[in-house]
């Protein structure tokens, strides 16, 4: 999200920020918003409208929906296919952020590459910004566990011989195939509403910490984008039009300009891309390009991608103390857990600027501006 | 992609036999479970896996529940076990102390498990697991009593 604030209007609030944003938006680590229940048939509703049905309950705006991929909900999602098992904790963890390299982060524009495409995603120097990453939580898990059971035994009716158990499959056309995608366009959905609720309590957050009206605040959305997701896609395979199913894992659709499928007022300069660093580096808005349609199925990468083990980097941070370390760099960070932090400390990943400049170099997608974190929330 | 694995972790019992150990693993974490016979290697599973998520220390044996699994394979079976006991932590807010395998084989698992509810403050989370996963899961004899091996997804 991009704000109307600029990194000055919040000096010396980042801590009271950080702290409401740990209590409104719950990690799901034993908190839940206690305001929120779902029953069964509203939960249905979730799986088959996405971000849709978060707007009518008033989570966010129509506004929003516009700069979401696929407007935030996939076509084709039956929640019929989806176990009751995955519904129970489906419903135990909507609106909740999750553990793992999942966070809130308010940061700000510390370097602008490309002016004008900034200047159409609304982005400028020194304002403030607000990434939210996180996605389907146990709903997705639960889908995929059962459908892994689905796989194992379709992938002995098709005789497809596997390497590792996990790697199970089916072809797309099979029954078990399309079951699955049916399956999987709910917890897309469902991550899609996630991240519209948790959206608004962040500018539930800034209204209620800053006292300023969502008009001077402008929190609005620049991009929603999927990480781990398989999408039916028409590509030009070999000079030929082909309809394809490009899985995305630990990657990100980057669609070019002119591209139907990204919003219109971004169709000039390209889809927005978010590549998350870690929490004490920085982070990267990009824009797809041509050249990762013809190279890459229109997708680059989506983050920095780890370099230690979670179990090597808690080694790494014993005896450090982690959260003092980023504020002594201007960073506030509150977590579930020591541990929870300590896993992510930014000595674990790869430099997210490296990674950044590889695929800029190559072209499939293109450097917009740099954002440097302030205060940072996780599960 | 397993980088070896750390001795320290595992937890000692009295015969100094080592039930359980952490693999490291890039973006994930793995168990390597000991067991003399096979209800002793599931039972240190369970305790393995909550191990990671929270300081049993803390955590009291209030509130049981009974598990019961259909069988096919002793490593699908590991993962459903696990995988069992993170659905209840997840849906019921459970940590699990205490395991009692009743019955595990080719044909299934019963077993009984105690914990209390998380609370905060009282307890804490280390960290968060998202999945059991079947990726190089491997539930086999060794040196006279069971091994098993699982990458958990964080």
């Amino acid at each position: 999200m991009r704000s109307g604030l600029s990194r000055k209007d919040i000096q010396g609030r980042m801590k009271d920020l950080v702290d409401t944003l740990f209590i409104n938006i719950p990690s799901g680590v034993g908190s839940h918003r206690k305001d929120l229940k779902l029953n069964r048939e509203e939960q249905r509703q979730v799986l088959k409208k996405g971000a849709r049905w978060a707007v009518e309950k008033g989570f966010g705006t129509a506004k929003d929906i516009e700069h979401i991929e696929e407007l935030g909900c996939i076509e084709g999602a039956d929640p019929d296919r989806v176990s009751e098992r995955a519904m129970e904790r489906g419903r135990a963890q909507l609106g909740t952020l999750g553990s793992g390299n999942h966070f809130v982060e308010v940061g700000y524009v510390a370097e602008v590459f490309d002016n004008d495409v900034a200047r159409v995603l609304g982005l400028w120097k020194d304002q403030v910004t607000v990434l939210v990453h996180t996605g389907s939580r146990g709903f997705g898990h639960q889908v995929c566990d059962d459908y892994i059971r689905v796989m194992m035994d379709a992938a002995r009716k098709y005789r497809i011989e596997l390497p590792d158990p996990q790697l199970c499959c089916a072809p797309i056309s099979s029954p078990e195939g399309s079951r699955y995608l049916e399956a999987m366009a709910c917890a897309a959905n469902y991550a899609f509403t996630n991240r519209q609720m948790i959206s608004h309590w962040v500018r539930e957050t800034f209204e209620q910490v800053l006292q300023k009206s969502p008009r001077d605040l402008k929190l609005d959305l620049v991009y929603d984008v999927c990480h781990n997701i398989a999408k039916i896609e028409t590509h030009m395979v070999s000079g030929e039009k082909k309809k394809l199913c490009v899985h995305r894992k630990g990657a990100t659709r980057a669609f070019s300009p002119d591209h139907r499928d990204i919003p219109e007022d971004y169709r000039s300069i390209g889809q927005p891309v978010l590549i998350p660093g870690d929490m004490g580096r920085c982070s990267y808005v990009l824009i797809g390009t041509e050249r990762a349609m013809k190279e890459t199925f229109g997708s680059t990468c989506h983050g920095a991608g780890r370099v230690m083990s979670r179990h090597q980097a808690i080694k790494m941070a014993k005896g450090r103390a982690v959260v003092r370390e980023m504020e002594d760099k201007g960073i506030i960070v509150k977590g579930a857990s020591r541990g929870t932090i300590e896993e992510e400390i930014p000595d674990a990943y790869k430099d997210v600027n490296d990674v950044v400049n590889v695929v800029h170099h190559a072209g499939i997608s293109l450097k917009v501006v740099k954002l440097v974190p302030m205060g940072v929330i996780k599960g | 992609m397993i980088c070896g694995s750390s001795s320290e972790e595992g937890v000692k019992v009295k015969k100094r036999r080592k039930r359980f150990e952490i693999l490291d693993h890039t973006a994930d974490i793995g168990l390597i479970v000991y067991g003399k016979d096979l209800k002793t290697l599931f039972e240190n599973a369970g305790e393995a896996f909550f191990h990671l998520i929270t300081d049993l220390k803390g955590v009291k044996q209030k509130e049981e529940r009974k598990i019961e699994l259909k069988g096919e394979s002793l490593e699908r079976m590991m993962v459903d076990w696990l995988n069992e006991l993170l659905y209840l932590y997840d849906v019921e807010n459970l940590l699990f102390k205490g395991f009692k395998v009743e019955a595990v084989g080719e044909g299934g698992l019963r077993a009984r498990v105690k914990g209390e509810l998380f609370q905060e403050g009282a307890h804490v989370i280390k960290t968060g697991v998202k999945a059991v996963t079947h990726h190089q899961i491997q539930v086999k004899r060794e040196d006279g009593g069971w091994r098993a091996q699982v990458i958990l997804d964080l």
